[in-house]
């Protein structure tokens, strides 16, 4: 009688340690970037990237715009760290970056087409501390 | 309110009550090594003092005693006996001397309190004649299953919670590891930063000595947080501090002479000493080499450049340390650049457009 109830019970508390092992929140699962970066406007005159920051954050990132060589630009928010015309080659420093998400814009000085441009995002992972080359396409 | 007076050459002195130390400092779990540190003397010092061989001390040692010991001045002087010194007054807070009469050295004086006198209400001492005594009705309670059962599943619980208190638990410092991180070489009379990550394992607070030496040819320009004592020759910083979560960062700020010659190497050590720890010392491991050199301690590979990745890793090691001035805006300005090249005439960086 008291075998029958140990062998009864046996299922139920493997399911519900089972249950507790689920339940416990997992940390940022493996292939589930840090850091993406997405255009919002990849063409014309106006560039607009979006990049979303998850928990635990780098706290820095560089950010890189490349456009076609000899662009001009007219206007930058943020305004940018670096820009080599003749690269076309465009760099943000962002520094004590926090979950969320951060817009770059562009306002050039002639329109751009589409696979004219490409960016990059580069950080450190603060698990490790390696250094990620994120590309970005429109 | 103390009982300080003025000795002969005017320094105030104090008549300490060495047990009352010695009770204090067991209480708090301090070690001698850790006070001795505190107060600046050694641990003989303070085994005299609380041996009472040396009651009478300079007030500027009893402050610093009363400090390490977390208590009040008049917590430690001894209002008893202001005036019945038999030992040398000015001799006191320095290490034991040869002509000292007492032949025998500190470690024979046992380190207990003197035995007390037996307590009037001290609870019996005879456990064997308990049973004896214990009225018939425990014995009728005792003797029902139950009751025996309920007891031996509360002696089995005790016993595993005590096993698992004496595997698991510690008594507030795990294993504790301090490590330094350093640049491998900085240009003479550039400030670089230095960091020190103490983590301990357990999860208790608990106050640390963190004790760095400079190479004599290396200035300390500014610390986070702010260390308590500097010395000249070689530098030494040294910060008191309690620690409350799993780690913290000491930093600092050092510049090595504008004379020193290029190429030559410097070294840096440093210690963390626990307050109830045993342990001389925990020496800081990490980064312990520094070399003169033209390029900046930010262009690591020493390129003439500050690429991303040098820059990424300079945010990411020292970034963070609140109101550490180490330079934020030439490194940026040279990573933004084509590079750089010292400037041994003008002592400065010639940034590459």
């Amino acid at each position: 009688m008291t075998a029958k109830k140990i062998h009864a019970g046996a299922p139920g508390l493997l399911f519900l340690a089972l249950l507790l092992l689920l339940s416990v929140p997992a940390p940022l699962r493996a292939g589930e970037a840090l850091v993406s970066g997405q255009y919002l406007s990849g063409t014309g005159q106006d560039i607009q990237m979006r990049i979303t920051v998850a928990n635990p954050a780098p706290t820095t990132l560089i950010v890189i715009q490349n456009l076609p060589t000899g662009t001009m630009i007219d206007a930058a928010s943020p305004a940018f760290n670096q820009y080599d015309a003749d690269k076309g080659e465009v760099k943000w420093l962002l520094t004590q970056v926090a979950p969320g998400s951060y817009t770059l814009s562009l306002h050039l000085s002639r329109p751009v087409a589409s696979g004219q441009i490409s960016g990059e995002i580069r950080y450190k992972d603060p698990a490790n501390g390696r250094l990620t080359n994120l590309p970005v396409k429109p | 309110m103390d009982s300080a007076k003025p000795m002969a050459g005017g320094i105030p002195m104090v008549n300490i009550d060495g047990a009352r130390i010695r009770r204090i400092r067991e209480e708090k779990g301090l070690t001698q090594l850790y006070v001795a540190t505190v107060v600046g003397v050694t641990t003989d010092t303070i085994s005299r003092w609380e041996n009472r061989r040396y009651p009478n001390i300079k007030k500027e040692n009893a402050l610093k005693l009363a400090e390490a010991l977390e208590a009040q001045l008049a917590d430690i002087i001894d209002h008893g006996q202001p005036t019945t010194v038999t030992e040398t007054p000015r001799q006191e807070d320095i290490p034991p001397q040869p002509a000292v009469p007492e032949a025998k050295p500190a470690p024979t004086v046992p380190e207990a309190p003197p035995a007390p006198a037996p307590e009037p209400d001290a609870p019996p001492t005879a456990p064997a004649a308990a049973p004896a005594a214990a009225p018939p009705r425990m014995l009728r309670l005792a003797s029902q299953p139950v009751i025996i059962l309920f007891a031996a599943v509360l002696l089995l619980a005790f016993a595993g919670l005590t096993l698992l208190w004496w595997y698991t638990g510690d008594d507030g410092e795990g294993q504790v590891t301090a490590v330094r991180t350093l640049p491998a070489h900085a240009t003479p009379g550039i400030a670089f930063p230095v960091v020190i990550e103490v983590t301990n394992s357990a999860s208790k607070p608990f106050s640390l000595i963190l004790k760095e030496t400079l190479p004599p040819g290396c200035i300390p320009v500014q610390g986070k947080p702010q260390f308590a004592s500097q010395e000249n020759t070689p530098p030494v910083l040294k910060w008191i501090g309690k620690i409350n979560g799993e780690h913290a960062v000491y930093s600092y700020l050092a510049k090595l002479r504008p004379d020193t010659k290029m190429e030559t190497v410097h070294h840096f050590t440093g210690g963390v000493t626990l307050r109830s720890d045993d342990n001389p010392s925990i020496p800081v491991s990490g980064n312990d080499s520094l070399q003169a050199s033209p390029f900046h301690w930010a262009d690591s590979n020493g390129d003439g450049r500050i690429d991303d990745e040098e820059l990424l890793s300079v945010y990411e090691t020292y970034g963070g340390i609140e109101g550490l001035h180490f330079g934020k805006k030439l490194i940026e300005e040279i990573w933004a650049s084509k590079g750089y090249r010292w400037d041994p005439e003008t002592r400065t960086y010639d940034i590459l457009h």
